[in-house]
């Protein structure tokens, strides 16, 4: 089934994702150029999880809507109340 | 109603320090702001809440209805589909006018807002008079310290009337609120956290600092005294001040330390205060 | 028997005795407790055995109506406590810290275990009648939410015997609630009694957000869903994000009483801004979600009694919809004066202005309602009027709050005690006022008129006595016994007030409790001019609501024979799953015992730290919830959707699996706000300056391996499932299983080896956070294995194979697990 095959591939992609996050922080790159590397792999990873495995893409769109409402929820708390540290 | 005609008079300055000049982005201390904001909010929203409730009661008893002829041809009917009533318009208008209010109030409230949070005048000339003093207080269970900029502490604030008085707020252990009543102050007292507020003393005398977040049982208790003195007093205390051994909230404790440090003259001068 | 059994009620006369059919009683053959937990039918009314083992909607609103009640009761002879302390300018009735208790358990009793579980009474009972459903989207975690409320309730109430409540206030400021400051174990228990009624919350969000969402009768758009309905779906969407952030903080706290970390006391961070953050972060939207379903009802009374439909319904709606969304924008204005910047504060004060806008809208339509309509001062709608008296004048207080130099000084008053009394007991009063609306149609009797009427005005003088000098005396410190002498007058005026309002309150619940047997029967709708569908039906209305399939197709409510359903294009049409008219299940007795295994297992952790009697009862508590659990997991019940509603926006995926998804919205903002604590924590620290625990990356990184390889496991299962190989799902689950143990295994080592270096829970607020957070992962990692370790055998049998939906709602579950760990492994192994 085509299903497997994508399932797989998109297996050994998050591995290697995985890998790649942990030689990036080894490449002494400057901090802030890591740090966006890295969460911006793990945000892919996020996303090819929960599009494949947990079939948000094949869902209704309204669903996807309810999870990044959570998620922009905890983001907003966080980012306002880092941000208002003085 | 003999509160708000009082309030009236402070607010429009008959009698009452001038009420300030908005629009001018100059350092005011919160007992100037404050009882003047407090008052345009209270006359306006008294104002408002009058009629509002006025209008409601009246449309309450105008439309009684009489308990003969309920039905009407436009009655809602049961089961039907929830439908919106009309008169949009009217709605639109009145959330406008409300609105207006609100926002010139609070955007004049901001505006003062900026005075308040510019801190002490920056006063050219004379530092060593008018530059303020900047003491730190301390919140801990159940007392407040204060930490002058010679390193002497104490636990009641004395602070002289010709110069602005800048207190950083800090705790010990837990959150507390400090707040002189009398000058319109009040700060959160934060663990590892700084706050600030100032003031300009002006009459001699003494006043109350309270607590005013919960911060255990001692809660109601936690106050301290705020004794405000002659400048040159002050000076003369000042020089001579060496720190409190220990928390001495209670007030007569204090007024006999207070009593046996200072030099005859000076108590002469500040006995009334005390 | 459905069918049968819903006609039969329809015929049972309203006459308050209720629907006492005889029953296929249990024989007496089988032991007392076995008959106990029979339940293939419900048992009458009579029976104490009904009450404990219902699922139905309406049978767990009346318990949630009359337990709050009980709640009332407690939390008002705290509050009179306190009025009477103030009586006089000095303490000298309560110690200190009683009347510290005093006031901290009045509060938490009022916000969560009275008004929100009032409300929800109500929504229980009438939502499903509003939206044409039949019950819940899942009646026994609706019974569920009920009987945690309950427990939690008695969690609180226990507090007070294990040395001293809760002292620290409602908002329960740190570090002031660390053992430290407060060491009673009582305390603790308070925290806990407050977690266990958050899950709650959240079980009841999931399920009114399906049902609401998913169950509507055809024809009944959300657009067309009567107020109260909106009211409460809006309510319900603030709670499960809401208090998810609350969970948080009170893990955090939990976890900062009993394991000993440091969140809030660390040197060198802010950790006591950090609760303020995470508390008002759900505070503010609270607010809201308390005050919703009052104005719902005050809308739906509003409507009823002038006879006329809601002026601007459309923005109304837009008007609750936009406050919703912008509560959770609002909640530095509590923090004003801590040390946020200036900008900050700027921002916060203008959303909270532009949050006071809508209630303008909403208020100005209730009132233009009125005009030209036939009033009728029903008691109900005596309440209503009163409770919209006594907003507004809350609502104009609370913009002297909103404007920041005003806020400064007023904060910490008595001004603020008096403003969100005039705010929060104007919704209590339009909810007395949906108790009296509502009470004929759940009892099928109507209560007394004249002693209706005297409550309300008893009500509304005592109201004002109480909290209108409080804003003449608002320069009182807020929660001191010991204020200025010249005020005394004011305090003693509201003392009078106080006794007064307590006084209406018992003659509302008094004139409830005797018309039951006292009240005149009542029609189906004896209020004439009511619109909603629950009108329609008898009152009370029988077990499955509604004589035949509610529909509004035609343009208004009628009602269709069940088996001869068709529909056009606009819903979705799916044969009941059994592929005849369900045989829906209406009781069970594992709610009630998932509750008694959570209460003794979260009384045990209240003081397992100080051992003793606790380790006992925190081993029992838990061996009784994975009891009770495994129960509720291999109960046979039957629900059946319905065959056609109005689903929008979630027609595609089943109830099921938006129950789900929705609980994993709530488990992302509760993750979120652990990370967002982390984050804000290290930004309090310096970023840089701050050093990751783990000595080096590598077990993260194969932990990460792990995870992601189980999670493919879990792929391949569905897979196998879906194409009926039942050796995939067995070796596709278990190798899930195995790779789970191997990641707490890994995560077991690398803590020990942490634990050798000394590096515990309570070394630093960097150790605090790693361990938690992953700790916390962790525990989602235990929950999902249990679950495998369920559906193995179950795999085993081949329980899958014509049905697959619970292997694909674990993998939402364990991918989710999976996503978070993704997050936790940069952020605290590289970073």
């Amino acid at each position: 089934m085509a299903n497997t095959k994508l399932y797989t591939v998109i297996y050994v992609v998050l591995f290697v994702f995985a890998t790649a996050q942990v030689a990036i922080e080894g490449m002494s790159l400057g901090f802030e150029l890591a740090v966006g590397l890295i969460i911006g792999l793990s945000v892919v990873k996020a996303v090819l999880v929960a599009g494949y495995y947990q079939h948000l893409f094949t869902e209704p769109r309204s669903v996807t809507y309810v999870v990044l409402s959570g998620l922009l929820t905890a983001l907003a708390l966080t980012f306002a109340a880092s941000y208002s540290i003085t | 109603m003999s509160v708000l005609v009082g309030l009236t008079v402070q607010t429009f300055g008959i009698g009452a320090s001038p009420a300030p000049v908005i629009l001018q982005g100059q350092s005011r201390t919160m007992d100037e702001v404050f009882p003047h904001l407090f008052s345009i909010f209270l006359i306006l929203g008294t104002l408002v809440g009058i009629v509002v409730l006025s209008y409601m009661v009246y449309v309450g008893v105008r439309y009684r209805s009489d308990g003969t002829t309920d039905e009407r041809a436009d009655s809602p009917q049961l089961g039907e589909l929830p439908e919106g009533g009309g008169d949009g318009r009217k709605l639109a208008v009145s959330l406008t006018l409300s609105a207006i209010i609100v926002i010139a109030l609070i955007s004049y409230a901001w505006f003062l807002l900026l005075g308040v949070e510019g801190g002490p005048p920056e006063v050219s000339g004379e530092p060593s008079t008018d530059e303020p003093l900047s003491v730190t207080v301390v919140g801990e269970q159940f007392s407040w310290k204060y930490i002058y900029p010679n390193g002497n502490t104490a636990y009641t604030l004395r602070v002289p009337n010709d110069r602005p008085v800048a207190l950083t707020v800090t705790s010990s252990d837990v959150m507390h609120t400090y707040g002189i009543p009398e000058y319109d102050l009040k700060t959160d007292a934060i663990p590892a956290q700084n706050t600030t507020i100032w003031f300009n003393p002006n009459e001699t005398g003494t006043v109350e600092a309270h607590c005013y977040e919960l911060c255990g049982t001692g809660h109601s208790e936690m106050t301290s005294e705020v004794i405000i003195m002659d400048g040159a007093a002050f000076d003369g205390w000042y020089a001579q001040s060496t720190s409190d051994a220990t928390p001495t909230p209670n007030e007569s404790t204090d007024k006999v330390a207070y009593a046996i440090d200072r030099p005859q003259s000076e108590l002469a001068d500040n006995y009334v205060l005390v | 028997m459905s069918d049968d059994r819903s006609t039969d009620e329809t015929a049972v006369q309203p006459d308050g005795g209720h629907a006492s059919q005889p029953l296929a009683e249990p024989t007496s053959k089988q032991s007392a407790l076995r008959r106990f937990f029979t339940r293939d039918d419900l048992p009458p009314y009579g029976a104490l055995r009904r009450w404990l083992l219902t699922t139905n909607h309406k049978d767990v609103g009346v318990l949630y109506v009359i337990t709050a009640l009980l709640f009332l009761v407690f939390g008002g002879v705290l509050a009179l406590l306190m009025r009477v302390e103030l009586l006089t300018p000095v303490g000298d009735f309560l110690s200190a810290d009683g009347y510290n208790q005093t006031v901290s358990t009045h509060g938490l009793i009022m916000v969560f275990w009275f008004l929100s579980p009032f409300a929800f009474g109500f929504a229980n009972y009438i939502v499903p009648l509003q939206i044409g459903a039949k019950d819940l989207a899942f009646p026994r975690l609706n019974a569920l939410s009920y009987w945690l409320y309950l427990f939690s309730g008695i969690l609180i109430g226990l507090s007070f015997f294990q040395g001293g409540s809760f002292s620290g206030g409602w908002t329960m400021y740190a570090p002031l609630s660390v053992p430290n400051y407060m060491p009673q174990i009582g305390s603790t228990t308070t925290i806990l009694a407050l977690t266990l009624f958050v899950i709650s919350v959240t079980v009841s969000s999931v399920n009114f957000l399906t049902t609401m969402h998913r169950m509507r009768a055809p024809g009944l758009t959300l657009r067309r869903m009567p107020l109260f309905t909106w009211s409460i779906l809006l309510t319900v969407w603030m709670m499960l994000f809401a208090f998810a952030a609350l969970l948080a903080a009170l893990l955090i706290l939990s976890s900062d009483r009993i394991l000993g970390t440091t969140y809030f006391t660390a040197e060198g961070t802010p950790g006591s801004l950090l609760w303020t953050h995470l508390f008002w972060f759900f505070g503010h939207p609270e607010v809201y979600i308390v005050f919703f379903p009052a104005l719902g009802a005050m809308a739906e009374m509003f409507q009823t009694f002038t006879g006329r439909r809601l002026v601007g319904r459309k923005w109304f709606i837009v008007s609750m919809l936009l406050v919703a969304l912008q509560s959770f924008l609002v909640w530095m204005h509590h923090m004003f004066l801590t040390s946020i910047n200036l900008q900050i504060k700027t921002l916060f004060m203008i959303t909270t202005i532009g949050i006071s806008l809508p209630f303008d809208l909403m208020v100005f339509s209730l009132i233009y309602t009125m005009v030209k309509g036939r009033l009728r001062f029903t008691t109900p709608f005596l309440f209503a009027f009163g409770s919209l008296f006594v907003f507004i004048i809350g609502g104009i207080t609370g913009v002297f709050l909103g404007a920041v130099v005003l806020d400064y000084q007023l904060r910490g008053t008595y001004w603020v005690v008096a403003h969100f009394h005039y705010v929060m007991v104007s919704g209590v009063m339009a909810l007395v006022g949906a108790l009296y609306y509502w009470y004929p149609k759940l009892t099928g009797r109507m209560f007394n008129r004249r002693l209706g009427k005297l409550s309300f005005w008893l009500f509304f003088a005592g109201f004002n006595l109480l909290y209108f000098p409080m804003f003449i005396a608002w320069e009182t410190p807020r929660r001191v016994f010991d204020y200025p002498a010249e005020l005394t007058g004011f305090h003693q005026l509201a003392t009078v007030g106080g006794f007064l309002l307590g006084f209406a309150f018992l003659l509302v619940i008094w004139n409830c409790y005797r018309s039951l047997w006292d009240g005149e029967p009542v029609s189906s709708n004896p209020w004439a001019h009511a619109t909603t569908a629950e009108w329609a039906i008898p009152s009370p209305p029988p077990l499955e609501n509604y004589p035949g399939m509610p529909s509004y197709e035609s343009g208004s409510l009628d009602f269709l024979d069940r088996d001869s359903v068709t529909t056009d294009g606009g819903t979705v049409t799916k044969p009941t799953p059994s592929g005849h008219d369900g045989h829906d299940s209406h009781a069970s007795p594992w709610p009630l015992g998932i509750s008694i295994g959570s209460f003794v297992l979260f009384l045990g952790l209240s003081g397992v730290a100080t051992g003793g009697i606790y380790v006992p009862l925190t081993i029992i508590g838990g061996g009784l919830l994975a009891v009770t659990l495994l129960g509720f997991g291999m109960e046979s019940f039957s629900v059946t959707e319905p065959a056609v509603a109005e689903r929008w926006p979630f027609a595609g995926i089943e109830n099921g699996k938006l129950g789900v998804w929705i609980f994993l919205a709530s488990d992302i903002v509760l993750f979120g706000a652990f990370v967002g604590s982390y984050a804000f924590l290290r930004a309090g620290y310096g970023w840089q300056a701050w050093e990751i625990v783990p000595h080096n990356p590598i077990p993260g990184l194969i932990n990460t391996y792990i995870l992601l390889t189980s999670s493919f496991c879990v792929v391949l299962a569905l897979v196998a499932a879906q194409k009926g190989r039942r050796w995939g799902v067995v070796a596709g689950l278990t190798t899930t299983l195995l790779l789970g143990i191997a990641f707490l295994i890994n995560k077991g080592i690398e803590w020990v080896e942490l634990f050798h270096h000394n590096v515990w829970l309570s070394t630093d607020v960097q150790a605090s956070t790693f361990f938690l957070t992953t700790g916390l992962h962790g525990l989602h990692v235990v929950l999902g294995l249990v679950i495998v370790l369920y559906m193995i055998p179950r795999a085993l049998n081949g329980a899958y194979l014509d049905d697959e939906r619970p292997v694909e709602y674990f993998g939402l579950y364990w991918h989710f697990v999976d996503i978070v760990w993704l997050f936790l492994f940069p952020l605290f192994y590289i970073l």
